[in-house]
């Protein structure tokens, strides 16, 4: 029985990992996605053409960069959810620092998606461009993940009360 | 807690170490010392069962209720 579960243990830490693995390659896609932005608007004129889009718009030239701001705000949740998971691996999967982690991250995910949502939107309406349409997707998908991240850090506290419990019943 | 462990009073009566009482019921020393001091939030009818098996005793000689 107790191999059993000690088998169980490992295949869910085998899924952490490669939970772990796939945030790693994520927040390396990031970086790849800032150089590569920061390049094409600072030394070539591929963003020219958007151009338009923003000129008149609230913050001028700078509306572009309004959705990179969102963008750092995810890539920084990546980051807590990247040391909750590896707490995780370490400590097991009941302990109350990854489920502060987890909760900052999906704060911050919830922040990121709903501030991008709300700029998509008025983006749409204005230049009535369906692309921002697709970035609305996107938004909702980021803020249902930021309240899932939520609803586990909820399930990580009371865990680990509950292994507190366990460990001390004799 | 309202609930007393009475252990240590037991095993002198029964001048048996902990150790050995550990061993006997199949514990470890740490958790029988939680048990002892109080601060163990449950204790399972199979731990309390060969408690008083080893000591030859009852629950009530073990466990006692202090109202606050």
């Amino acid at each position: 029985m107790l191999l059993l579960n000690d088998n169980k243990i490992d295949l869910i830490m085998n899924k952490i990992k490669f939970l772990n693995g796939f945030v790693v390659v994520l927040i390396v896609i990031y970086l790849i996605h800032f150089l590569g932005d920061a390049y094409l608007t600072f030394f070539t004129d591929f963003i020219e053409p958007f151009e338009h889009l923003y000129k008149d718009f609230i913050f001028g030239y700078y509306t572009q960069f309004v959705g990179l701001v969102f963008s750092v705000l995810t890539f920084i949740g990546l980051l807590f959810i990247k040391n909750g998971l590896g707490e995780i691996i370490k400590e097991g999967f009941f302990n109350a620092y990854s489920a502060t982690k987890f909760k900052t991250a999906g704060k911050l995910f919830l922040i990121s998606g709903f501030l991008n949502l709300v700029f998509s939107m008025v983006l749409l309406f204005r230049s009535e461009e369906v692309l921002f349409l697709g970035e609305m997707g996107q938004s909702f998908l980021l803020m249902i993940i930021g309240f899932s991240l939520y609803i586990i850090a909820d399930i990580l506290q009371n865990g680990n009360l509950l292994k507190q419990e366990n460990d001390l019943t004799i | 807690m309202p609930i007393v462990v009475n252990l240590d009073v037991m095993l002198a009566k029964r001048k048996m170490k902990s150790k050995d009482l550990a061993e006997i019921i199949g514990i470890t020393t740490a958790n029988l010392s939680i048990l002892k001091s109080g601060k163990a939030k449950a204790i399972r009818f199979s731990t309390l069962g060969a408690i008083c098996e080893a000591l030859d005793c009852q629950p009530a000689d073990i466990l006692e209720y202090i109202e606050n």
